[in-house]
């Protein structure tokens, strides 16, 4: 009888188990194909995880958006950070607001920190900044960056799906080039 | 003993009855020996390997498909659960199966939810990703009714607990570590029930103590001096528990709480007794309104709650022993504590005075015990109360000097009383 609860329990177990990563998936995908793409500027830098392996951060240069002086802002606070694109086509924040936008494209987030000064800006986090490599490749990744860095023509940039406020990174391109082939 | 058997029955000192039982015993008591090492190389094997499919997963497989992948994320999630079922369905009396399999489990899901991760690039913090893998994997604890899996979950609660109490300031996210170790003491009380002596018992006896600890320093914002209370009555809290009845039985149990608790009290005077720690304290602390909604707090009140439950309700240390006088160590220290407000150089005083009782308990008991070890703690204990003293204040090198031999003196002494009354004792 102990025996037949228990594995009565044990199927919901599974069921619970195969659930929250096949949801992860789920999500990820709908963001991945019925989201906006933008192009992200950043510089990668390779740390690394000890149980999800290596990684290159994402440092976005568009995490700024300038704001008054003596705003209601503070570190951590959750905000929207509307989208846009500037002259080149790259992403950048063309907004931010405390609730969640009617229309336009959006990422749910929070603030950095505030600089409160003559010419006060707000800095984000963006919540996609970590992009996993294969071991051998992250270290490259950042040399190839920093290569690149030196060449101001040459630009990194990371695409990245957007859907109702949450965004999936698809690969990140150096002089076009994507890091990963996929 | 099998081998003397016959000349024990050649000079009639047992029948042939006794010594065919004797054989008896010895041959099942061998046959059952061999299960116990099935069981550990078998769990250390699935761990092994369940351990190795995270590190594999790691390299991170740039070349396979995201379809390919997710695939894979999902084999070994599938195989443990398969090996779980049929564990639960035609093994269940082999410990060894459930155990393996729930160990082989618990990595397979960790390893899953690592690749959808790596696959989707979800940037979520690591103690966000240990957290899912723990609530996921804590079920099989009762289900499969697994030590492997509780202890396994135990290190990643704490983990989880360091990470986010040692390295982000301020993070309300610590909550969870303390909902999610209240998950694991149904499967303690239960192991603890049916023998506080089995390996699986005492391993539980060993970590949870050391996870909570751990765990108890996160508390520790603004106000971390309060912090002193909280460990103090922990660790009287252990002591305490390390009398309970239900260790009674066992000699091993019993030590590691009880020596814990003790170890800890000593530990935490230490620096108690230096005066810095006291000076301004009180001039530092927010107003009592404030006071009483900080982790501090809250710590205090309910590690001296229990603390104070065990000392009520399970008073079972014998009379006799010298040392029960520890199991109010945390009602004096708290009365230390807030003599500091009248005068910090009091509160010292008294930390002082409280090490060197502990010590002189710890002696007494030494030399009422016969005990060389315990003797020579005690005296360890007393040494270091006057140690600290000394680099605390000016003192003159001569009276140092002095002070040093006298100790020195002192353990020479203590020992030598002790062989020389069991010389007595033999005679």
């Amino acid at each position: 009888m102990n025996n037949k609860r228990n594995l009565i329990l044990l199927l919901l177990l599974v069921c619970l188990q195969l659930f929250v990563p096949a949801k992860m998936i789920y999500d990820h995908e709908a963001i991945l194909n019925k989201g906006k793409v933008f192009k992200f500027k950043t510089a990668p830098v390779d740390p690394s995880d000890p149980i999800r392996g290596k990684y290159i951060t994402l440092q976005f240069e568009a995490n700024r958006f300038y704001t008054t002086r003596n705003a209601a802002w503070y570190s951590n606070q959750e905000v929207f950070a509307t989208l846009g694109e500037d002259k080149d086509g790259f992403a950048k924040i063309a907004n931010v607001s405390t609730s969640k936008p009617e229309s336009a494209d959006y990422i749910k987030t929070n603030i950095d920190y505030y600089q409160n000064s003559d010419s006060a800006y707000i800095v984000l986090n963006f919540p996609f900044t970590k992009f996993y490599m294969e071991e051998s490749k992250a270290a490259p990744a950042e040399k190839a960056y920093i290569d690149a860095a030196r060449d101001t023509t040459s630009v990194a940039y990371a695409k990245v799906s957007v859907l109702n406020g949450s965004g999936v990174i698809s690969n990140v391109f150096i002089k076009d080039i994507p890091l990963v082939n996929k | 003993m099998i081998k003397d058997l016959p000349e024990l029955i050649e000079a009639n000192v047992i029948s042939q009855e006794t010594a065919e039982r004797i054989s008896d015993y010895y041959h099942q008591k061998k046959n059952k020996e061999p299960n116990r090492l099935i069981a550990v190389f078998g769990i250390i094997g699935a761990i092994l390997v369940g351990m190795g499919i995270i590190l594999i997963v790691a390299h991170n497989w740039d070349d396979f498909g995201r379809t390919t992948k997710s695939i894979l994320a999902f084999l070994p999630l599938l195989l443990g659960q398969a090996s779980c079922a049929y564990a639960l369905i035609k093994k269940k009396e082999q410990k060894v199966w459930l155990e393996a399999s729930s160990a082989f489990l618990f990595f397979s899901v960790g390893a899953c939810i690592a690749m959808i991760s790596q696959i989707y690039h979800i940037s979520g913090s690591l103690p966000d990703f240990i957290l899912t893998w723990m609530l996921l994997t804590l079920p099989q604890i009762y289900i499969l009714n697994s030590s492997v899996a509780s202890l396994f979950y135990l290190i990643g609660i704490t983990y989880y607990a360091g990470e986010v109490g040692y390295s982000y300031y301020h993070s309300k996210e610590i909550l969870w570590y303390w909902l999610l170790i209240i998950g694991i003491i149904p499967h303690y009380l239960k192991l603890l029930k049916n023998n506080a002596q089995a390996n699986w018992a005492v391993l539980h006896s060993r970590m949870i103590p050391i996870s909570l600890i751990i765990a108890l320093g996160t508390c520790g914002y603004d106000n971390e001096e309060l912090l002193f209370i909280s460990f103090i009555s922990l660790f009287s809290a252990f002591f305490l528990f390390g009398y309970l009845p239900i260790f009674r039985k066992t000699g091993k149990s019993t030590q590691s709480y009880s020596s814990l608790g003790l170890l800890g009290i000593i530990v935490t005077l230490i620096p108690l007794t230096f005066d810095w720690i006291w000076d301004n304290l009180f001039r530092k602390l927010p107003p009592i309104n404030e006071l009483v909604m900080t982790p501090e707090f809250i710590s205090i009140f309910i590690t001296t709650c229990i603390a104070l439950y065990l000392l009520l309700r399970h008073d079972h240390i014998p009379a006799s022993n010298r040392l029960s006088i520890i199991k109010y160590s945390f009602l004096v220290f708290i009365a230390i504590f807030l003599s500091a407000s009248i005068s910090p150089k009091l509160a010292e005083l008294l930390s002082n005075l409280m090490l060197l009782l502990i010590g002189i308990r710890i002696i007494r008991q030494g030399i009422e015990e016969d005990h060389l070890g315990i003797l020579n703690y005690g005296l360890l204990v007393l040494t270091t109360a006057i140690l600290c003293k000394f680099f605390d204040t000016n003192i003159s090198f001569i009276i140092r000097g002095l002070v040093f031999v006298g100790l020195g003196i002192g353990f020479f002494y203590a020992n030598y009383m002790i062989i020389q009354k069991r010389k007595r004792n033999e005679q």
